[in-house]
């Protein structure tokens, strides 16, 4: 190896010396993304839209669990989601899907283990600017509350101006976007003109939230200035 | 959150710390006299009175640990609010127009009047001393979970930083300080609160459509997570509690008068009302928006770091900020005056100069605010539940004897002192038999019937205070003829 060559020049072996310092540092660094990457509890999702009304969703899970696994997507009127390929350890994983409100569950009915998930769909938005992210509906191990959290989404952008609204996401090349999070969002808002949904959905079940929200909301609004006129008239006395 | 995000975040929490030491120099000089540090010299008119009252009560324990009980229990807590309010209807009829009869700075100078005994006095200080420590364990506990999550900071180190900010200016300005900043927190909180909300509700979707998504992951979501029974229980601990808690007392022994109290309550129920909403819908918008947090306590400081746009998120996590700064800032208040007012010169040193009294209040704060850190570096439990266990102490001990005592003539020091005891002692063993109810009783309740059977047997059976204080409590004692 010509490094190790006493005779070579002075400039020679700096040269050297700095090349090899600075594969060291590349390998390291390298090597510290591969061992982050394969932490358990990471989630890498990244979202690339091709038209503004069609999307594909692809999420790669390092799980560190061996159970059968459950994932749930939030969806929207109008909306579908399709070509839906669930792969464990890179062997397909059949499920079954069932609809529960807005949610769509796909249950894994094989049993097959593994440490890594890939979860690949295509989204058709129907007018919507919300890309729905599926999200396994147990939380990982080993996922903390560290600042730098665990999963990882990326939008990409096809044609046309386009920019992420929710969650916050940074712009990391003009049609780029990228954000960190302690756990998966479950969607992505994005910018743009949104079509009207012809569909009306039938009305779900909001388990009484409106009322109890409008309830508790006008028994503050009249609690408030009953009171006030109360204490008001009240004189310094006992 | 990085780069010029994180460097924001600073810069805004920074100039925070700036602009409260200033409020506290501000108030130096107006806070030289005992009265002045302890009970801003009596000087809060109702609109500063009802942000003090506020600022007191919506802690930590609201604006992260209420947002973190909605995220994973749903709609149902938030009726807490409603029902914590009628404490405070009878703090406004049965205790802050009688306890204004007779000059006072703090709870115990009232026991110490009332019940004209030092030991009922040093037994409520202790008390103080022990439940708003761990009162404000839970303020750095949460303030070293924002801290950790969002500026990256070690656990240990935040909470550090967190105590510090709060001793600094509670140090600096006494009363007054916590009078302006619970006024700044009140502006910060509705300020914050009133972009944040509608802006997460525009992406996330309507209460119908959020309710919707909640039914299919859990109906207890949006119906029933804690019963009724619960909630009343909660409630009860809390709003009792805070009837009599010593920090309230000390905001209405600052107010001008009894009129300003009563009005300060109605404007605090005000800012109430406007926060509890807000803590609601953030709760249950980050549940649909995030469905799997590591901690439910996570969701206050996701929300401003990592959904919200950077600006409106740095006001959220700045109001958090304040909200564990300013509660902490008033349990310090109250911790001091107990240390320092309460045991060190009424009981050691009567004949201290005004200026020692107030450097003895200093030193308290002080030294008092390093126990809680040790507290908060074990992270016992969520935010709330700490401080949920802290209210249930709290009314256990002193609501019977503060309003029986206020409010009926033939209340006695033996009864008080019974009725604290044995209210504490059943709490804390009930506690520990079972939960959620031993024989069907919470141990906020278990707690408050037996003071209350301890109280007036008690009383009866010893000798009542001496005409002169009933005097002063109760006016003169209607003749027999009048009585008729």
């Amino acid at each position: 190896m010509p490094g190790f060559d006493p005779s070579a020049s002075p400039r020679l072996r700096a040269k050297i010396f700095l090349g090899s310092l600075l594969v060291a540092i590349v390998s390291i660094v390298a090597a510290r993304n591969v061992l982050a990457q394969a932490r358990p509890g990471t989630v890498d999702i990244t979202v690339t839209s091709r038209t503004p009304n069609a999307v594909q969703v692809e999420e790669h899970y390092v799980l560190g669990i061996s159970s059968p696994l459950e994932l749930r997507v939030l969806t929207r009127p109008c909306m579908v989601i399709e070509n839906l390929i669930i792969e464990r350890d890179g062997v397909a994983l059949a499920v079954a899907e069932t609809r529960k409100g807005p949610w769509i569950i796909w249950r894994d009915t094989t049993g097959h283990g593994g440490d890594s998930l890939l979860v690949r769909y295509n989204v058709w938005l129907g007018g919507s600017r919300t890309i729905p992210l599926a999200h396994l509906t147990a939380p990982l191990p080993g996922v903390d509350s560290s600042r730098q959290g665990p999963v990882t989404v990326s939008v990409q952008f096809g044609r046309g101006e386009a920019q992420v609204e929710f969650p916050h996401m940074t712009r990391q090349a003009p049609k780029a976007w990228s954000g960190r999070y302690v756990a998966a969002p479950s969607f992505v808002k994005v910018g743009g003109p949104a079509f009207v949904c012809d569909r009306n959905p039938p009305a779900g079940d909001n388990g009484g939230l409106v009322w109890r929200y409008w309830l508790l909301l006008g028994i503050m609004v009249v609690w408030v200035p009953i009171y006030l006129s109360w204490a008001r008239r009240t004189g310094d006395r006992a | 959150m990085t780069g010029a995000h994180l460097t924001a975040f600073y810069v805004i929490v920074g100039a925070y710390l700036v602009l409260v030491c200033g409020i506290g120099l501000y108030n130096y000089r107006r806070a030289s006299t005992e009265e002045g540090f302890l009970a801003a010299g009596r000087s809060l008119g109702p609109i500063m009175g009802g942000a003090t009252l506020m600022a007191n009560q919506v802690s930590a324990g609201a604006t992260i640990g209420m947002v973190g009980f909605h995220y994973f229990s749903g709609i149902s807590y938030a009726w807490t609010w409603p029902l914590v309010w009628i404490g405070w209807v009878v703090a406004a009829l049965f205790v802050a127009p009688q306890i204004r009869r007779v000059p006072g700075l703090t709870l115990p100078d009232f026991f110490a009047a009332r019940f004209e005994s030092k030991a009922a006095r040093g037994i409520a200080a202790l008390f103080i001393l022990v439940v708003y420590a761990v009162m404000l364990s839970a303020q750095y506990q949460a303030g070293g979970l924002l801290f950790g999550l969002v500026g990256g900071m070690d656990y240990s180190r935040a909470v550090m930083l967190v105590a510090g900010i709060t001793t600094a200016y509670t140090v600096l300005g006494g009363m007054y300080s916590n009078a302006h900043v619970g006024m700044l927190k009140a502006v910060l909180l509705l300020g914050s609160y009133a972009i944040a909300v509608p802006w997460l509700l525009g992406h996330v979707g309507s209460i119908s459509e959020i309710g919707e998504a909640l039914t299919a992951i859990d109906p207890r979501l949006t119906g029933n997570w804690f019963g009724w029974r619960q909630l009343i229980a909660i409630s009860m601990a809390i709003g009792l509690g805070l009837a009599a808690s010593p920090y309230e007392i000390s905001a209405i022994y600052s107010m001008q008068s009894r009129r300003t109290t009563r009005l300060a309550i109605g404007y605090s129920f005000l800012f109430q009302a406007c926060i509890g909403i807000g803590v609601l819908l953030f709760g249950l918008s980050m549940r649909v928006a995030m469905p799997q947090l590591p901690a439910p306590d996570l969701a206050t400081p996701v929300l401003g770091m990592s959904i919200l746009p950077p600006w409106i998120g740095l006001l959220v996590l700045l109001a958090a900020v304040v909200t564990f700064t300013r509660t902490g800032g008033a349990i310090l208040l109250t911790v001091a005056s107990a240390v320092s007012h309460d045991i060190y010169v009424e009981l050691f040193r009567p004949a201290a100069s005004e200026r020692a009294k107030v450097l003895a209040s200093r030193l308290a704060v002080i030294t008092f605010s390093a126990i809680p850190v040790a507290l908060a570096l074990r992270q016992f439990d969520l935010v709330n539940f700490i401080v949920i266990w802290a209210a249930r102490l709290m009314v256990s001990f002193l609501f019977i004897p503060v309003v029986v005592g206020l409010n009926w003539r033939r209340a006695t020091r033996a009864g008080a002192i019974a009725s604290m005891l044995g209210g504490m002692a059943t709490c804390l063993i009930w506690s520990r038999l079972g939960s959620p109810y031993f024989l069907g009783l919470d141990p906020a309740e278990a707690g408050v019937l037996v003071s209350a059977l301890a109280m007036f047997p008690v009383s009866l059976m010893t000798r009542p205070a001496s005409e002169d204080t009933l005097r002063q409590f109760f006016g003169a004692e209607p003749k027999a003829s009048q009585k008729a």
